[in-house]
């Protein structure tokens, strides 16, 4: 700030200067506010003398950010479009975060952990900088604040996002720093995009419980940790919800002048998923698991650390997906710790299911459970289904359209010559286009992919192939065994995970920069006679068991609206299991998606015979008798499985829309409110409380749920953008239809998708076991 | 007669407009990093000069990556950062320039390190750091050159006998790094 101060106007005529005013109020950002705003640091009832000194000198900071600070968004709202703040809702010094090498002298293991892992380096990295400086250059730094209101809260807070700054930016280095996550006070609704609010960072309190800001000496800390320990930690840090605020993010109005994008719902996700026990719709069931239980996981400490229990401590690296970041700085460590963890827990399962032979019996499957044959020169249809087991949101989570996961199948004869070959990598180290790939491809009001993560540009999405939690994919491939093979094949299906997508990475380095790592998450790979095949002698100890497997068959049908195969798989499944309850109530869903209400009721009595009062079979059942016009024991059913679960989104909705139509407005109302506290974005309640609160006079409070419904609501026209793409690029169309085969047998499939030249595709053209080259025979 | 008298007040008003738009940008703001976080990393206040040297290149580049989707800050400059203390000056050059030719040009700015440059990780593509002796007052200096795809930098300080070069090279390091993270 001393710089800003010291600058002058060293204009000489009174003319001049009343121009230079002129110019200067015509340079005001849009927005810039006029008036300072009033402090409201300052309110606060019972500062010490310290604070009110502390909250002067904040005072006088804002004051000068405040001159020159563009408020385009709004007068006094210094993060939108991200949603970060502070108390006090002003401007902080950097100076106020004390500094990440502080807190290490205490806290070696966390900091040593934090060096090197993603919340550390969540600015700095090329893999960010360069998308984020595309929105810089493109529309202005006053828009980055939606990016850094995540990625770097210091430089939003202090007025650095700004024109002109003069913020020293020397704290960008270290990212979401120690006091960043340890000074959140509380947390907004759970809409993300930096949805807390900081206090002035304190690493201690004093005996009244007053925060003290900046740093301390350690021996007061050593004197007094319960002090220390109030400062800096809260009981919602190891909730969920506190991982939302920035694991969950969405591309408002101010930041793309269209309106409301979803961008990613990792919370939801985990909300949805059987591991927050507050979704009784889940396939199968498991232990309460936080995001901090697999993302930060207690070890044993190797270094100093005060804040270790029992020799352990919970893990500040958040190992996740992120390779390239490791791979990028040198972080060995992190590079193994990531690795080891994608390849562990048992995260996802791989099925080689069934084989469809253009001879013999056709349907064959489970495969290692059932005997068939196959020879020479049958054309074989391969069915392998990945089961999203358990990982506690989607698989690719976030970004998918930075992120890659695919498959990659292969079929080898004995001596190793190449029948098949789906999911390689290109000489130029691109995914074959035809991969099947859980990915997605947003795209712009031109129908054009939006490369470079330009989200700012996002008007729909082609297609979105993720596995959500506890869900299954069933991936289809079409192979011919040549006349002159030579058996046993060697049959291979594998997921293969890249962190980041070939082009992207070519965007940030140009083409010369080495191969990113390719970590294979999970492989099943068979051996098939050209002959008989009797099953398995011993099972697989990594396979599912069968009844399982069916499952997850009939799941992934479901969700490829192949309804009879779900069926079928389904029933398989009572056959297997005649006492699992869910078997019914799967049959009776996918029935009651397709319109078969009798059955369905029929079924799901067989299921809750099985298990009586069973919340998902209930839930069924309302919307069977809500087809039937049974509104009371509609009303019964709903009710019942919300006293189960009272943090059910969907029990809440479909109550909610059942007291709706019996004209119950205040259990509508109350059903309603409370999805929003569940989740805010949910445009059922929009729509529904701008009606009812209406109704009710509250004239006010319906407007503002008519305009969030209205910026929330998918836009109809979007599905026009992702046609516009798919037209133009029938290689990647056929991945939005839910059914589809892989294959190089029928020309359709061919359309526009050059084949690879197996002679140029290099061997290893990524340093990992997966990163074979190879192609199509 | 009117539409003369209105024409010279309109030309006078937009001599005048230029030039007090020309002053009112009293300072010409460096791309890569601001005169605050120089002042931090230098300890100090600091004067700041940036010398615009565009060749064209940087241009082309600019117009290249708009039809790519990227983005690149047009306009190559060298800024020069300077702080005053009793022990003298310290200086803070960050230089950037596009090449029209990669690999026939970088060499070139490698080789401002001579043989003695380290190769150091992640900042940039690449980059090497060396040591260096300041032009002024047999003072010590370091440099990082490096690029970011077909930018190149080069980011010195220097500073008077006895300053601790450890200490400096550190700083050149971070302020190489934040350079680069601007050019990506």
């Amino acid at each position: 700030m001393t710089a800003l101060n010291r600058r002058s106007l060293p204009f000489a005529g009174v003319i001049v200067l009343c121009l230079c005013a002129m110019g200067a109020s015509l340079a005001k950002p849009q927005g810039q506010q006029t008036q300072p705003q009033q402090n409201q640091a300052q309110q606060s009832a019972a500062q010490t003398p310290e604070q009110a000194k502390q909250a002067e000198q904040r005072k006088e900071y804002a004051d000068e950010v405040r001159k020159s600070y563009n408020f385009r968004f709004g007068d006094g709202k210094i993060s939108i479009p991200g949603n970060a703040a502070i108390e006090g809702d002003d401007f902080v010094q950097a100076g106020s975060f004390p500094k990440a090498t502080y807190c290490a002298v205490c806290h070696a293991q966390a900091y040593n952990n934090w060096r090197q892992a993603l919340h550390s380096n969540s600015f700095r990295t090329p893999f960010y900088r360069a998308s984020v400086n595309i929105l810089l250059r493109s529309k202005g730094i006053e828009f980055t604040r939606h990016c850094d209101s995540c990625h770097n809260p210091v430089g939003v807070l202090t007025g650095g996002l700004t024109q002109d700054s003069y913020v020293d930016r020397g704290f960008d280095r270290d990212g979401l720093t120690c006091l960043t996550c340890h000074s959140v006070q509380k947390l907004q609704p759970t809409v993300g995009n930096g949805g807390f609010v900081l206090a002035v960072p304190a690493v201690m309190v004093d005996e009244n419980g007053n925060r003290i800001p900046g740093e301390v000496p350690y021996e007061e800390i050593m004197k007094h940790p319960d002090r220390h320990s109030k400062a800096v930690m809260k009981d919602f840090y190891r909730s969920p919800e506190f991982c939302s605020a920035c694991h969950k993010a969405n591309l408002p109005e101010p930041l793309n002048d269209y309106k409301f994008v979803r961008a990613f719902t990792v919370f939801d996700e985990w909300q949805n998923s059987k591991f927050s026990k507050r979704n009784p719709l889940t396939f199968y069931s498991g232990d309460y698991t936080t995001c901090q239980n697999c993302h930060m996981k207690r070890s044993a400490t190797t270094l100093p650390e005060y804040g270790a229990k029992n020799g352990t401590f919970a893990s500040h690296r958040w190992t996740a997906g992120n390779t390239a970041v490791p791979f990028y700085y040198g972080f060995d460590e992190q590079l193994k710790k990531t690795t080891e963890f994608l390849q562990s827990g048992n995260y996802l399962n791989v099925d080689l299911f069934a084989f469809k032979t253009t001879e013999g019996k056709g349907f064959v499957g489970p495969i290692g459970t059932v005997p068939y044959s196959m020879k020479a020169g049958d054309t074989v249809q391969a069915m392998v289904v990945i089961q999203n087991k358990n990982i506690g949101h989607s698989l690719i989570p976030e970004v998918r359209d930075l992120y890659e996961a695919w498959t990659e199948f292969t079929v080898n004869e004995q001596d190793g010559t190449e029948i098949y070959h789906s999911g390689y990598l290109k000489p130029d180290g691109s995914l074959d286009t035809r991969a099947h790939s859980f990915t997605n491809r947003p795209v712009d009001e031109h129908g054009i992919f939006v490369d470079n993560h330009r989200v700012f540009e996002i008007h729909s999405v082609a297609y979105d192939n993720t596995i959500q939690s506890g869900r299954s994919s069933l991936v289809r491939y079409e192979f011919k065994i040549p006349a002159t093979a030579k058996g046993p094949l060697t049959i291979s299906a594998r997921v293969n995970y890249r962190h980041l997508r070939q082009s992207y990475l070519n965007n940030i380095f140009g083409t010369d920069h080495p191969a990113y790592p390719v970590i294979e998450l999970s492989r099943k790979t068979r051996t098939i006679n050209l002959g008989e095949n009797a099953p398995d002698a011993t099972p697989d100890p990594q396979d599912n068991p069968d009844w399982m497997r069916w499952n997850n068959y009939g799941i992934a049908s479901l969700d490829q609206l192949q309804y009879a195969d779900a069926v079928a798989a389904f029933t398989e499944v009572a056959k297997l299991r005649p006492d699992y309850a869910d078997a019914y109530t799967n049959i009776a869903l996918t029935e009651i998606e397709w319109e078969k209400y009798d059955s369905a009721r029929k079924n799901l009595k067989m299921s809750l015979a099985l298990a009586n009062d069973n919340a998902r079979a209930l839930y069924y059942m309302a919307l069977v008798e809500r087809r039937a016009g049974n509104s009371e024991a509609e009303i019964a059913d709903f009710k019942k499985v919300v006293a189960q679960y009272p943090m059910s989104r969907d029990a809440r909705r479909e109550l909610g829309k059942s007291y709706y139509r019996q004209g119950n407005t205040e259990g509508a109302v109350e059903q309603f409110e409370a999805l929003q506290v569940l989740d805010p974005d949910d445009v059922t309640a929009h729509y529904n409380l701008a009606i009812l609160y209406g109704r009710m006079g509250k004239d006010k409070e319906s407007a503002e749920q008519q305009a969030m419904f209205k910026t929330k609501k998918v836009d109809p026209g979007a599905p026009t953008y992702s046609f516009d793409f798919l037209m133009k690029h029938p290689e990647i169309s056929t991945e939005s239809v839910p059914w589809h085969m892989h294959t190089d047998l029928s020309p359709e499939f061919n359309a526009g998708a050059p084949k690879a030249n197996p002679a140029a595709a290099p061997a290893a053209s990524a340093p990992t076991p997966s990163g074979s080259g190879g192609a199509n025979r | 007669m009117k539409l003369v008298l209105l024409a010279r007040c309109v030309a006078l008003f937009v001599v005048l407009s230029g030039a007090a738009g020309a002053s009112c940008h009293a300072k010409d703001m460096c791309p890569w990093i601001n005169e605050a976080t120089a002042a931090g990393y230098l300890h100090g206040d600091v004067t700041m000069t940036v010398t615009h040297t565009s060749t064209g290149a940087d241009k082309a580049a600019a117009a290249a990556a708009t039809a790519t989707g990227t983005s690149v800050t047009v306009g190559d400059a060298t800024c020069e950062f300077v702080r005053h203390d009793a022990a003298g000056a310290t200086r803070l050059r960050i230089e950037v320039v596009t090449m029209s030719d990669v690999a026939a040009m970088f060499p070139g700015f490698r080789g401002r390190c001579g043989s003695d440059g380290q190769p150091v990780r992640a900042i940039g593509n690449e980059a090497v750091v060396c040591g260096m002796k300041a032009m002024e007052r047999a003072g010590v200096a370091e440099q990082v050159v490096g690029r970011v795809r077909e930018r190149a930098f080069v980011v010195s300080i220097s500073a008077a006998a006895g300053t601790d070069q450890a200490t400096m090279r550190e700083t050149t390091l971070r302020v190489a790094e934040q350079v680069a993270g601007f050019l990506f």
